[in-house]
Formats: structure tokens, sequence, C-alpha cells
């Protein structure tokens, strides 16, 4: 059914002889017009919606404040009956009937869940990622909301912080294209239409540099650092149009980023031009009174708004301060004005100065959630995002007629873990396929055995016994582990990276038993995993991170060979922790370790480690393989105003057909700077059928070559620069070119 | 005897020979008194001579009558070699040194520098450790010593101190600094370079000190050496130059550039760290040196090919080239090719030549070459007495359950371990110049100290690790510990059987001393597996054990905390290594070593240091508890092991009455932060009182506690002091956004307390 709705109030009124225009802009200036400071304010103010059991409700004060013109946007609201609800105060209740705002963490999915997004990332399909954000548009749009606080793009090289799972990974370039690829998914290319959404850039910026991992610590880096590698996916999502940032929690050299004038307003408006509008993270700006940056919360209200965070969300601050600060001069009407001018616009892109309930719609709530061919699609990412990380003996895959399987482990059978952190609405209670339900679309249950073990974190060995038992009786054992979901995202970093709990020790009791038997470890995490142990104990690791709705389905599509793995790491392994940072674009130094003596004294190295990580970023087997021809490069010069082409013909020389993902990665031998030791600057997802080759070509111009100075300038230096196209990060140049 | 110096020089050396009274400078004022003399020098010397005076190779050692006929002789003789280091002795530094002054056109002494870093051939505890005494006069004694000793063997430059505040104990580096804190490193630093330098230069028994790692080397990304610095301005300016800042007021005549890059560009290289900084903000007036090939290095970090580096480090702001030849191949080139300019040269030399004429090098090129000096100022008793005392008020009591110790000297005491009859790694990493093989074992010291009365039974119990490999690479450069061919079982046995005859055991375990220093990272910062195995047996005896821990970085003891009664963190003490562990064993000394570098849970919790920010959402209680959505791990505490500043006694100190004498000042205003410390245990002691401030609401967001005091007190049992500071505004600036060095008016919070970790608190403020 459809919601009527009366246009009451003046504003409405006013608003719709406008309609079809596109003039966004003279709507806002029109409509604020007829506003009080106070309204204007109203619009910078998010609070988060009540629930009670029946669903959300409009609560006594959120409905207090709607009433009063003092809010303007709502997180966690939605339903359609919840956003109805309260879009109706607003809109008949207020004295100008602005339209209310909903956004909500849809973060891999809403109903449907997609693999988390580090897991996502693996795919390295930009058109695979962007069909994800676009269903996930979907299923939040036909509940009522506008806006997703999503895409994650900072850049994490520490697998202690917790939020590494929420992003893509490590590298600048890759971040950047799935940045963008995220935003035209939720965004679409009308916002409009009652299924695009707002796309909200998170979290500006450095917060992936914690100190120490340690969720919400202190970020500190040059501004090189900060202008080369941790800038460029959020000035990426500027460029396909996010219309919304959020502020990060944490300081960046000595400034909170809440308040931080040189990001918010030098680098985001003045550099990029950014028009939309900037939220601050969830009482970010009132945190800036523990940081020592603002002496109270009237004192942090002045700076959030001062620096550009147009939109307090949950700090009250904003809606109890701004207008004493107002009168007292403190801040200036005109930057409250820019502030509310900047949301008013979202709300008129959005279309709900036209119709206020474009986006509720009982009839599309329920036909759009968990639809078949959302389900499909999430089934082929979960395949997509798998990553082969070892395959010894070929272990992988398995054939149907296996006579027995093992399958033991914690994360067997579950339903809840595997949808990872922040998974919005998505189901933890027996709608998403587990690994065992997946895997009976291929087995009968006389060839299935099941042991738990053990649990993910307790050290309770009484299971140990009976996975011995099954083990022993099987073929061959598949032990399915992990982290539990809540030991990634959000405050959830760790200083240990090992599979926690007595997992392990039940690896390695398994092993101890079946000495001679091929074990397949099935990997569940939401962050780089130290499996320097495991590596030598199990044959086979596939790493399926938290795969989501239907997750077990898409890997057991890929233990079975449905679905030949192509994932590949965007993230370092490293072999230790005390190895992190660890990641694969980084710095020569001057005492680089020799290739012919990797541990020689007086060179960076440890005397207890080797430099390299267990596993590196873009690495990922696949059930056939691929062969690279040597690189060809169409000249060996490139001119500042050309271009170049660098091509490899790639085979599959195995047995099956596949996805290769071929990597271009670029080096720039001398710099004003020192600069990295490669760089990711391209890549293609290509399938190939069993025995054919195919040619891969690469366009290079002077603008992938360019870095930011010393000077901050973007620029780029003629010399000497090293190429290669690859299948991980793992290799030595051989081919050169000069930029002239 | 005395090497009469003869002038045979007619040209230069006559010059500057006459009126050479003047010397008694601060390399660091701004007037050059002996610039004319500089002058007519440079007028003299062809553009090769200048080029060679900024070339410091490494000698190595000539056996007596030698050096002539050497490749680095035959550079001398043309002029090409301005100083020489990694030699000693009278005898071949005269050699050389007559090559210079007799055989090259003119005649223009050598300089001969060495890595004297933690004494000569007495050795002190290692930096690490000295710097847990906090006790300047006896820091800079340390560096008076060296400097005697190194002077009568014929050196004058040191590259010392090494200031590079580090907060990674992965890195190997740690144990050559002076922990995490800018304030109590530039005090090291100040004492250091006094020591060394002291009053007048001329002396012959001073020497050139050299600061280092300029800037930033304890900052390497994952604590490998070499690696990456990357930080911003702000940061380095508060949290990591104050150091050396500090050695440049104190007078400091050399500075040493550091491997790592800066802001992309390696400090070897960067105009603005060499130049800018140092040079016009800080007035810095001596010569900076490249580290070892730092030149050569900007070829691998990226900058170019090594005429493009070399080039690129001297114009900006690098006189000489340690090692790497760039500057000595290519600068006649870049000169040629517009590159540098002859002023730059020009510039670098004259600050070579004055430091010459500093050290008196000019009026007798010899003048560290006394043979009598070599025979009686080295290695002397009174030397090692000092070194003893140093390295016991150096040990850290880090835990003494049940006050185990001190230990009664009568019974039977098994000392078990692979550090314990080992006298080639008690002088710790870089002690060039000290004899190992006359160290101080600790079994040795044990006995002597234990007297007649005790029994001292000993076994090795495990090899230093169980990898043969790694052992071999911990175990480099003479510093052995015999590997034993048993099996790490039968070691053990052995080891248990003699537990079981004693009545207390000490376990002597931890690193050997190259497993820190130079290129000696590591992730792993436990005590090597096959030592806990027996650490874990050896407890398993349920007799008392006491853990005496030799290591060159903050370890993670997590486990052996939590099942050692007591332990004892001893570093690497210097050559009267076992006696001084022993006077503190025995309690003939009552330690009172304070920790300066935080001590970890684990490994994942690196960079832990005291002084770090709030940030937004701090946690909200201190026991450890998780909270979601605050600044946590999930799976250890935030709190580290050890704080900065933790250090035991075998008395107590109780704390009381902590005051102000007002609680406003202004910027010309003085607060009297006053305190009662109370000994209120069995033992006359010494305790480390220590003040931090937390500037509670900045324009930058301030660290939760900044150590700006501290004083070091002897209390008799059952007495009580007032220990009293005094702060005023320069003691809360701090560098702001623009890099200004301001104090903020508002609220201001004194912490005063046994360490870092201290509750007791106060407030003041600051107006206008």
């Amino acid at each position: 059914m459809k919601f009527s709705f009366n246009i009451s109030s003046l504003a409405i009124l006013f608003i719709s002889s406008f309609s079809f225009s596109q003039n966004y802009e003279a709507k806002v200036d029109s409509l604020m017009k007829l506003m009080t400071l106070q309204e204007k304010i109203g619009q910078t103010v998010m609070y988060g919606g009540s629930w009670d059991q029946t669903g959300p409700i409009i609560g006594t004060n959120n409905g207090k404040y709607i009433r009063e013109g003092n809010m303007g946007a709502m997180l966690n609201a939605f339903t359609v009956k919840g956003t109805y609800d309260l879009q109706k105060v607003a809109v008949e209740e207020t004295r100008l009937g602005i339209p209310l705002l909903f956004g909500y963490d849809v973060i891999h999915g809403h109903r449907t869940i997609f693999p988390i997004n580090l897991g996502m990332s693996a795919s390295w399909d930009l058109k695979m990622i962007e069909e994800s954000s676009r269903i996930a548009a979907e299923e939040a749009s036909a509940e009522g909301l506008h806006w997703t606080f999503a895409p994650m793009v900072d850049i994490a090289r520490d697998p202690r912080w917790g939020r590494v799972s929420e992003g893509a990974g490590e590298d600048v370039y890759l971040v950047s294209q799935i940045a963008k690829a995220y935003v035209k998914g939720f965004q679409g290319d009308d916002l409009s239409k009652h299924n695009t959404i707002l796309a909200c850039a998170k979290h500006f910026v450095g917060y992936g540099a914690a100190q120490a991992g340690r969720d919400y610590h202190t970020v500190n880096m040059d501004e090189g650092e900060l202008r080369n590698v941790y800038l460029p996916p959020f000035k990426a999502t500027v460029d396909v149009g996010v219309e919304t940032f959020m502020s990060a929690f944490n300081e960046l050299n000595g400034v909170p980023t809440s308040g931080n004038k040189f990001t918010l307003r030098d680098i985001l408006q003045d550099e990029w031009g950014f028009k939309g509008f900037v939220v601050s993270d969830y009482t970010s700006i009132n945190e800036m009174i523990p940081h020592g940056f603002a002496k109270d919360s009237l004192d942090a209200a002045r700076i959030g708004m001062n620096t550009g965070v147009d939109m307090d969300m949950m700090g009250s601050v904003y809606r109890k301060y701004l207008k004493k600060l107002a009168e007292q001069g403190k801040v200036d009407e005109t930057t409250i004005n820019e502030a509310c001018r900047r949301i008013l616009l979202a709300k008129f892109k959005l279309g709900l100065f036209d119709d206020p309930y474009r986006y509720i719609d009982k009839k599309r709530e329920t036909e759009t959630k968990y639809k078949p061919e959302f389900l499909a699609k999430a089934r082929e990412i979960a395949a997509a995002s798998s990553v082969l990380l070892q395959n010894k003996d070929q272990v992988l895959p398995f054939s149907k007629s296996t006579k027995s399987i093992a399958f033991i482990g914690p994360m067997v059978k579950d339903e809840y873990d595997i949808l990872g952190n922040w998974a919005a609405q998505g189901d933890r209670k027996g709608q998403a396929v587990s690994v065992f339900e997946g895997v009976s679309e291929y087995l009968k249950s006389h060839q299935m055995l099941y042991a738990k073990g053990c649990d993910i974190l307790n050290d309770d060995e009484s299971g140990f016994s009976e996975a011995i038992n099954i083990s022993k009786k099987a073929d061959v054992i598949v032990l399915v582990m992990g982290e539990g979901h809540h030991m990634s995202g959000e405050a959830a970093s760790r200083t240990n990276l090992k599979i926690p709990g007595i997992q392990p020790k039940l690896i390695e009791t398994i092993r101890e038993a079946n000495p001679n038997k091929k074990i397949v470890l099935v990997l569940m995490n939401g962050r780089p995993i130290n499996l320097s142990d495991e590596v030598n104990l199990v044959d086979s690791i596939l790493e399926v991170w938290f795969p989501g709705t239907m997750g077990g389905a898409g890997v057991a599509d890929v233990l079975f060979g449905t679905h030949n793995p192509s994932g590949k790491l965007t993230v370092t392994f490293p072999r230790n922790v005390g190895q992190v940072p660890i990641y694969y674009n980084m710095k020569n130094t001057g005492r680089p370790i020799p290739d012919n003596n990797p541990t020689e004294d007086y060179k960076s190295n440890y005397i207890d480690s080797p430099n390299s990580p267990l596993f590196v970023f873009g690495h990922g087997l696949s059930y056939t393989t691929f062969k690279y021809s040597d690189l060809e490069l169409s000249s060996s010069t490139l001119r500042f105003t050309g271009e170049i082409k660098a091509s490899a013909t790639i085979s599959n020389t195995g047995n099956r057909g596949g996805h290769e993902i071929v990597q271009l990665y670029i080096h720039d031998k001398v710099g004003s700077v020192t600069r990295p030791v490669k760089e990711l600057k391209g890549f293609q997802k290509i399938f190939l059928k069993k025995g054919e080759s195919k040619v891969v070509n690469f366009t290079i111009t002077a603008e992938d070559l360019k870095f930011y100075n010393s000077e901050g300038n973007y620029t780029v230096e003629p010399g000497e620069f090293e190429i290669a196209i690859t299948p991980s990060s793992d290799f030595k140049f051989k081919h050169t070119f000069t930029l002239e | 005897m005395n090497i009469k110096y003869v002038f045979l020089g007619i040209t230069a050396t006559l010059i500057v020979a006459c009126n050479s009274n003047q010397n008694k400078s601060n390399t660091s004022s701004n007037h050059n008194p002996f610039e004319a003399k500089v002058d007519s020098i440079l007028s003299l010397m062809t553009i090769e001579e200048k080029i060679g005076q900024l070339n410091l190779p490494s000698a190595g050692q000539f056996t007596t009558g030698q050096a002539t006929n050497s490749d680095i002789g035959g550079k001398i003789e043309k002029g090409l070699v301005g100083g020489l280091f990694n030699i000693k002795t009278v005898a071949s530094i005269r050699d050389i040194q007559k090559i210079a002054v007799e055989k090259s056109r003119l005649k223009i002494p050598l300089i001969f520098g060495m890595d004297v870093i933690h004494g000569y051939e007495t050795t002190f505890p290692i930096p690490l450790g000295l710097s847990c005494s906090w006790d300047m006069p006896l820091i800079e004694k340390t560096a008076r010593i060296a400097a005697i000793e190194a002077s009568a063997d014929g050196i004058n430059w040191t590259f010392s101190p090494m200031v590079d505040i580090s907060r990674d104990p992965r890195w190997g580096r740690v144990s050559e600094g002076s922990g995490e804190d800018v304030y109590l490193g530039s005090q090291i630093a100040t004492a250091m370079v006094k020591g060394y330098q002291g009053d007048d230069l001329t002396n012959n028994n001073t020497i050139l000190s050299c600061v280092k790692h300029f800037a930033l080397y304890g900052a390497p990304e994952a604590g490998r050496d070499y690696n990456t610095v990357d930080m911003s301005k702000i940061r380095m300016y508060n949290e990591y130059l104050p150091p050396y800042k500090a050695a440049i007021d104190a007078g400091v005549g050399s500075v040493m550039a550091a491997f790592n890059e800066i802001d992309g560009v390696p400090a070897t290289g960067n105009h603005w760290l060499l130049t800018d900084l140092l040079r016009k903000d800080w007035n810095f007036n001596g010569f900076v040196v490249t580290d070892y090939t730092g030149i050569n290095e900007m070829t691998e970090h990226g900058l170019g090919d090594l005429q493009e580096v070399s080039a690129l480090a001297l114009n900006a702001g690098v006189d000489m080239d340690m090692v790497g030849e760039g500057l000595l191949t290519t600068l006649k080139n870049s000169l040629d090719e517009g590159k540098v300019k002859i002023a730059t040269i020009d510039a670098a030399v004259k600050r070579i030549l004055t430091v010459k004429f500093q050290l008196g090098l000019f009026d007798d090129p010899f003048k560290y070459c006394n043979d009598d000096r070599a025979k009686t100022e080295i290695y002397t008793k009174e030397h090692r007495d000092f070194s003893r005392k140093v390295a016991s008020e150096s040990i850290v009591l880090l835990k003494n359950e049940n006050e185990i110790l001190p230990l009664k000297k009568s019974g039977t005491i098994a000392l078990i371990g692979p550090l314990a009859n080992s006298k080639e790694n008690m002088p710790g990493t870089w002690s060039v110049a000290t004899k190992l093989g006359n160290a101080n074992a600790f079994l040795d010291g044990l006995k002597t100290v234990a007297g007649d009365q005790v029994n001292v039974l000993y076994a090795k119990g495990s090899n230093l690790d169980h990898d043969l490999e790694f052992e071999k690479r911990a175990t480099m450069f003479g510093r052995d510990i015999p590997r034993d061919g048993r099996t790490d079982k039968q070691l053990m046995d052995e080891a248990l059987a003699i537990a079981s005859k004693s009545d207390v055991i000490i376990a002597a375990l931890g690193e050997s001393s190259e497993m820190s220093g130079e290129s000696s990272s590591r992730t792993n910062l436990q005590i090597p597996q096959v030592q806990k195995d027996l650490l874990n047996a050896l407890l398993k005896t349920g007799k008392p054990v006491v853990l005496v821990l030799f290591t060159g970085r903050p370890l993670a003891i997590t486990e052996e905390n939590k099942n050692v009664p007591a332990i004892l963190n001893a570093w690497f003490p210097g050559t009267e290594a076992g006696l001084a562990i022993s006077d503190v064993l025995f309690g003939d000394v009552n330690p009172s070593g304070k920790l300066t570098a935080t001590f970890p849970m684990n490994v994942g919790q690196v960079p832990i240091f005291y002084n770090h920010k709030n940030t937004g959402r701090p946690l909200g209680n201190s026991e450890g508890k998780f909270e979601k959505f605050k600044s946590n791990y999930l799976d250890v505490r935030n709190e580290p092991l050890y704080p900065f500043g933790y250090g035991l006694s075998y008395t107590t100190f109780n704390y009381a009455n902590l005051k102000l004498n007002t609680t406003n000042i202004d910027a010309q205003g003085t607060i009297e932060v006053s305190v009662e410390v109370t000994n209120s245990g069995g033992f006359d002691g010494k305790e480390v009182v220590q003040l931090y401030v937390r500037d509670v609401v900045g324009s930058v967001t301030r660290p939760v506690k900044e150590l700006k005091g501290f004083q070091k007190v002897e209390i008799k049992k059952g007495e009580t002091k007032t220990v009293t500071f005094k702060l005023t505004e320069n003691d809360l600036k701090f560098y702001n956004s623009n890099l200004d060095f301001v104090a903020e008016p508002g609220t201001f919070r004194v912490f005063v307390g046994t360490n870092s970790d201290t509750k007791m608190m106060t407030e003041f403020e600051l107006t206008n």
C-alpha cells in the first residue's frame, strides 16, 4: 500500500511550485529565507531512532525535537512504518515541513549481506562491488533509508586495527577504484530515484593509521604520506560525486579530524571543491573534549561548526549551543547558513521536497528484501571474494564423489558470525547459509561428518576427542575456523593476530592424529591473520573472510570447483605481529637487504624474522595455472603529454577455465623524495578458458606517475621508471621506460 | 715519552702557530676566534685538498710502522683525508698523524674518531641502562672517564651521545639511547656532551662529541633498523628533536646525520634539517658528519647516482663524508658542472678546520698521543670502581615478592643460565675499545661479593637459543656464549640437579649483547624459548627464584612477571658487571634505577609510551577491563607491564602532602610544587621523585602526562624529606601547529610520584 499525505505546510507549497526545475540552489535559497536561525541549526542536528520490541517508534525526545524544528536527520531509523511516522511529524507538524533525512550503516549489504568489505575488495571486481552497493541501496531505500554511512575508504596497514575489515585494504590505487564503485552503486545516476541513496565517504581522514593499531588512537604522519597514501581514496569519491563525508574520531598531527580546518576546509572544500555536507562521526564533536582540544561542549560545537562539520551526529552540541555561539559572535551565522544549505541541498537532490515519502513504500519494502537475484549475487560475490592462499598437491577442489569429509570447527555450522561485523539488518538467526549447509548441496549426508571441536574463544577441549574420532574416519578433513564477527570491526583491535582461542591447538591435534591425511582450512576472519604455524600443518587454506548471507553456498562453490577461486589479497598477511606495519608499497630505505643474503648484517632486517610477509599483497591461487609472457612496451620513452602501452600475454596453462587478476606495478626509480619500491597502477580481471591466451594491455600516461612532492605539489618527475605486469606484488622488475 | 712537535711545515702550520692561546671556545658560539687562521689556511688549499678535508675513511688497525705504505697513508700524503676513525693506540695514531703533518703538503693534522659510546676500555652499562640511574652527575662522569681513556689512547672525537628518542623496543638501537622521554633524554644529552668535551676542548683529556643520529632515527617503521621514518613536523618538534637541540645548546662540536628519511628526504640530504633547522634556527656552528656511507645510501633511497647524492648532501649541509668517498670522488665534477658552489665547499672545510683548532691540533697534532697517559689513565682501578658503582645504580628492580631480595650472604646459591658465566657479553653492544675477556662475569662477581659463607653452584642450564644459527648471529664479534653441545634436556637436568641442592636459585637469562644494538631488530620481544623452558623448570622446583635479566631493550616478560617472585633487570652492566649485580643482590647497594622505556605486555602493544595522547575515547577504567567503543584492545589491557619511571627499592617510599605555593601563575611567575617523601621501609635508599604535567586543553592535543622534573634523593630509613620543584611558564611550553614555542593559558595538572603511573595530582592555572 501507499501512504497518502497532505501537503500542509507553507514550505512544501512554496517549494513544490518549482518542483520540475533542477535548480536546487535557488530552491534552497528561497527556503532558507523562510527559516529562523533555530530552524537552520535544527537541520544540522542528527539523533538516533528509538525502537521498542515492535520496531521503530517516534520516541519522546525525538518527537519533541522534530516538532520544534530541532532535528534534520536521523540514524538507525528505518522500516516503512517507522520512517513514515517520523516523516509525518516533520512534514505535518513543523512550521516549514522540511523532511527528515534517514541514515544508517549499510556497509556491506542491508538485508542481503555480502562479504565484509575487506573480503569484497579481494575480488578486485569493481562491477561486482558496485552491484553489491546497488543491491544494498535497493534494500535500504525500500525501508525508508536515504543515506548510508559508507563507503569506508580508510587505507589500513595495521591488521591489529579491527576496522581493517571494513575497508578495501592497504593500496591507495585499488582502494580509490573500489571507493568509486561503492559510491556509484549507492548513489546511482539519479539521486532523486526512490532506490538510490546518499553515500558517505568516511572516515576523513587518517583513521586507519591508529597508533599501535588501537581503535580511535592517535594518528600522526607527514604531509607527503597524507597526500600520497591516505587522501586519494577520499578524493576519488569526490570525483564521482559522493554527496556526504564523515569526519573521523582520530586526531591528525595534533588536531582532531572533527575540528580540523586543514583537512575539512583547506583540502576538502578549497582544494577539492566538495559541495556536499560533512557529518561528524558518532559524538566525535564532543570527543574533542577528552582529546584536550575543546574546553567544553560549547567550545566543541564552535570548533566543529567553524571547521566545517555541517551535521552533529548524536552529540547534541549543535542543538544546544550553536544559537548561543552565534549570538556571542563565536560562530558566524553565514557558517551555519552554509551548513544548512548543504544539508538542504542533499534533501532536494533526493527528491524529498517533491515527495517526502518517496522512499516509503510498503509494497516495495516487502518485495525487495532478500530477492532471489540479490541472494544469487551475494553467493557469486562470496565465491569471488574467497582467496585460495595455499593448495598443496591440488587438494582442492573436492570431487562430489569423495567418500567422506570431516567438517570440524566452531564455524562449520555457523550462521551468526558468518555475516561479519556491521551487518546492518542481516539476519543472524538462520537466514544465512552456513558452510555445512552450502556443502550439502554437493554431498550426501553420509559423506559428511561433523564435529565442532571447540568454541571460537574459550579453552574447553572436551570436544577434541570427537573431532579426532571423525577426522580419523574421513578421507579428507575440512577445518572451518576463525574469529568471531565481533573480533574485528569497530573497537575490536587485537594485539595477537593468531587464530583465536584453542583453535590452533585443535588444528595441531587433528594433524597429529592424521599425519598423512589432507587437511583444508577454511578461514573466516576480519583481518590478516598470522598463519605461520598453520601453513605447515594444513595442506590448503581458503580465506573466505566473513562471506555473508550466502557465504556457505559461495564457499561450497569454491570447495567443489563450481567457482574457480580468483580472489587476491588486498592486504599483506604478516608472519607475526612484530612485523607490523608491513605492506608491499614500502620505501626501499638506504640499506635494503640483498637478494642473495637477506640476513646480512647492517642491512634493514630483523634478527629473528624475514622481512617478507607470509602472504603478499595481490597473492591468491587458482585451480588452474596462468603463465605470463614477457612484458612489451610500445615505446621505451613516455612524453609528458603522450602515452605508452604495456602489454603481456597471459595463458591459462592448467586444466580448467578461470579468472585471473592481472596487476600492473610501476616504480619511480629516482625522485626528489623517496618513492615506494612498487606501486599498483592498474589491474584487469580477465577470464581465460583452459588453454586460452589473451593479450592484456595497459595504457600509461604521465598522470599515472604523479605524486605529491616535498612542497605539496602534485607533480611528475622525468626519469626512469620500472614496470611489470604480474600475478601478485611479489616479483622483481625487469623492464624500464623513461619519462621525458 | 712526549713527542716534541717540530714545525716542519713552512706554510699553513707556521701561519697558524702564532697566537694560539685564545682557543677556549664554545663551539656553538657565533664568534669564531680561529676565523683568520682558518681563512689563511683555506687560501692556500687546492680544491683537491679542500675536498680531502671532508673525507673520513675508516682506518682499521695498522701494525705500527705500516701506515705509510697503506692505501690510506697514500691518500693522507696527498691531502685527501680529513680524519680517520676505527683506529686506536698512541703508537698507531702517532704513525698516521705523522704522515699528515710531515708528508702532506699543508700538514693539516687529522682528527681521530671512534665509537666511544658507553665507556672506553672501562665500560659502563649500555646507555639505556645508564639512563635508568636518572643521575646526571654520574652520567656526565661516565662520559668524562670515557674521554680521559679515549684521549689517552690517541682519540679526540667520539660518535656519541646517541640521543634518539625511541618508543619501539623492536628496534635494536633502543639500547644505545636514553629511552622514550624528551625531557630526560635532553638532560642526559647535555650531561654526556659536557662529560666528553669538558670546559676546554684544547685539554688533552677532552674530546669532541658528536650528537647522533640527526634526526628521528629512533622511529623506524615496524622497529626495523634503517627503515622509513614518517611523522609530522609537530611531532618532531615536541617529541623527538629536543634532545638534539639540548646537545647543540650544550656546545656539542659535531652532529651526525641519520640514515633514515625525514619527510621523504634522507636526513643526509635534507636541507631543511641540516641547514634551516640545525644551523639557522639552532645556530649550530660545528660540523656535520654523515653516518657510515650515509651519502652513498641515498642512491638506494632513490635520490640519484653517487654524484647527485653527494652534491645533494653537501648542499643540504653535510661537511664530512664517513667512509663512502662520495664527496672525495665527485665533488670536483659537481663543482665544474655548477652543481655545487665553491663557497659551500669552503664553508664545510672551514667548519672542520675550526674544530681542529678548537681541539688544539694545530698547536700540537700529537697532543693526544701521550704514552704515559696511555699507560696510566686507561682501565684504572678508579675508573673500574666507578663503573661498578654506576652499574649498580642502573639496575632496576622490577619485582620483589615477599622481599626475597636482598639475599643473605650465607647458604647455597644456584646460579643458572646462559648469561651467568659470560665475560664477553657483559660490556654490551658498541663497546669497541673494551677487552671483552677482562669483563667481570656474573659468576665471578657473585662469588667475590658473596664471600666465604656462601656456597655458589653454577650450571649453564640452556644455550642462549635452541637455534644454532640464530645463536651464531647473536654472539658475533667475539661476544661468545660458547655453544654447549649437550641437548636441551641434559643442560636442564644438570641445572635442576644443582638447583635441588640450593637455598635460592638465581636465573641469569635474557638476551646476548648482540641481540640489541645496530642492525639487531627483533619482532619477538620475549626471552628465547629455551630459556623460558629452563626458567619454568626451575620454578617448578619450588625453590625461590630470582631472575636476573640481561637485555638491551624492553622485553615482554609478562609471564615471568606473573610467575617469578623477584626480577632484577641488569641490562648489560659493563666491565664490572658481576660485582655490580651482586652488590645489589646482597643489598650492599639498594637498587634505585627507574625504567626510562616502557615495558609492554606484548609486542602487539608497540609503540607504547607513557606520554601518549588521551584520544577522544579514553578507557574509563584502569583495571584493563575491555569497554566497547573505547580505545582499547580485545585481548590485552592498554597499560604496559611496567610503566616509564618504574623501579622498586628494598625499602618503601610514601608520598604525602602534595602542595603548590600558589594555584595561579602568569608568564613571569614561578610555582613551587612540594611533596613529602618518607622512607617507610627497612633500608636506607634512594628514590627518583618524578614530576609530570598535563596541559588539559590546548590548541593542539597534548600528552596525558609529560615529565617536567625529577630529583634523585637519598632518604634514610624512617626519614622524611620534602622535595620541591619549581615550574615556570617555560616548562609549560610546546610547539603548536604553526611550530611556535608557546605556553597557552589554562588549567594544568601536576602529578608527582614514584613512576609515570602516579595518580597523586593537583592543579593550577596559567594566566595571561
